[in-house]
């Protein structure tokens, strides 16, 4: 079943790109199965660079509420709004399912994951230029 | 009972795999797209096993025996994407001077006819010649993009992979090492299924100056999996920015000695986006 055809929001990149940038970059994400990101930005990134490529893109997002039961039916969320939407599994790892609103109805959407692992291998190994 | 003969019903069974097939993404046409999407594919692949196995009654033992498999196949999967990317990227360098050059440049991927018939229905000249070859070692990949995209004297000094610190770009020599000890781990997955033999060992033994043991089955762990991603994208990403730069400064030099080859603005349009970055040939700048 389609992102659409269940409890969901509607969220624009830059508003995601601000939230990412307030997790700021010592926090990781990875992008399950989109092929625009994924073409864009290598993964697993910092904030700042996921950010920096969905503000490049001008395309609304459609996102899932996590609660099945809720009755969102693609009311516009901020910023502000996505630290209570996101999913934590059991190791602290924050997701979101998410979609583009000009994708078809048989879109299944892709997620946004936090890799806290990765974040914290990167923080112990990274020089600060590699050429 | 004893379980029935498979016999002929084999070959058709296997030749049916030939059909499970999809179709390439749409990225497939820009190699540093391709080569992410497949790298990171993989990584999610772990994630994902994270996120559903996390809940899961699981016996830690066979956990870790088959993610430990899962690891090997990942790092086998991330090598192969990256070879994929450099004959995708020296593809590209072909099909944009094979047509406007006269010199030997292209002998470097010599091909038997037979070779080259096999690869006839490729997409292009570039993927026909540049498929049908492994991109494997440092040293031929260095060769092949040094000589194809030499200057119109035959003089080259790009290096993919810079072996002495001397070599531009300067002080990245490392990279050289740290790749050819990465395709000798793609050839112990690849053909031993792991197993680090006599030979495996010797050669290892001499690329990171530590000793070996062999025989032993290799088992990467998390963070080498993670390790090797991040060197590859970088890597890739690298040698991305400089082809293209180096391609667009020879295809500017063959536009210098006859004006009457291409229009330098519509060359640069078609190279940006096969590079997903901007491109100025004669001075004319497209942006992907």
């Amino acid at each position: 079943m389609s992102i659409r055809q269940r409890a969901h929001y509607r969220l624009t990149t830059s508003e995601l790109a601000q939230w990412l940038d307030q997790q700021g970059d010592d926090c990781w994400w990875s992008i399950d199965g989109d092929p625009l990101l994924t073409g864009l930005v290598s993964l697993p990134c910092p904030s700042g660079e996921l950010a920096e490529a969905l503000r490049q893109i001008r395309i609304p997002l459609l996102l899932q509420d996590k609660d099945n039961n809720s009755q969102a039916a693609g009311q516009s969320v901020l910023a502000e709004d996505l630290d209570r939407l996101a999913v934590t599994d059991n190791q602290g790892n924050r997701s979101f399912l998410l979609g583009w609103a000009h994708a078809p109805a048989s879109d299944l959407g892709w997620l946004l994951v936090e890799d806290r692992e990765t974040a914290q291998s990167s923080s112990s190994s990274s020089s600060p230029t590699s050429p | 009972m004893p379980r029935p003969a498979f016999n002929t019903l084999a070959e058709d069974r296997i030749a049916a795999i030939v059909g499970h097939a999809s179709d390439l993404p749409a990225e497939a046409e820009i190699p540093i797209a391709h080569f992410r999407r497949t790298s990171t594919d993989s990584w999610n692949l772990l994630l994902y096993l994270d996120r559903n196995l996390s809940h899961a009654n699981i016996y830690g033992t066979a956990y870790d025996r088959h993610m430990a498999r899962v690891n090997k196949m990942i790092l086998l999967s991330l090598c192969a994407a990256f070879e994929r990317f450099l004959k995708e990227v020296a593809a590209i360098c072909v099909d944009h001077l094979a047509s406007r050059v006269l010199d030997n440049r292209l002998d470097t991927l010599a091909q038997k006819g037979s070779t080259i018939a096999a690869h006839f229905d490729a997409h292009t000249l570039g993927r026909a010649m540049c498929e049908s070859v492994t991109w494997l070692d440092c040293d031929e990949v260095n060769d092949r993009f040094r000589k194809i995209l030499s200057d119109v004297a035959g003089n080259s000094n790009f290096y993919v992979f810079p072996k002495l610190a001397t070599q531009e770009p300067h002080r990245t020599e490392w990279r050289y090492r740290t790749m050819r000890t990465l395709w000798q781990l793609r050839h112990t997955i690849a053909h031993n299924d792991g197993v680090i033999t006599k030979s495996d060992a010797l050669k290892l033994r001499l690329m990171i100056k530590a000793p070996v043991q062999s025989p032993r089955m290799i088992c990467p762990a998390r963070d080498d999996l993670r390790s090797t991603k991040r060197f590859l994208d970088e890597t890739a990403d690298s040698i991305n920015a400089r082809v293209a730069t180096r391609l667009a400064v020879c295809l500017e030099e063959l536009y210098r000695a006859d004006n009457n080859l291409f229009v330098p603005a519509d060359e640069a349009a078609l190279l940006a986006p096969k590079f997903s970055q901007p491109v100025t040939i004669a001075g004319a700048l497209a942006n992907p």
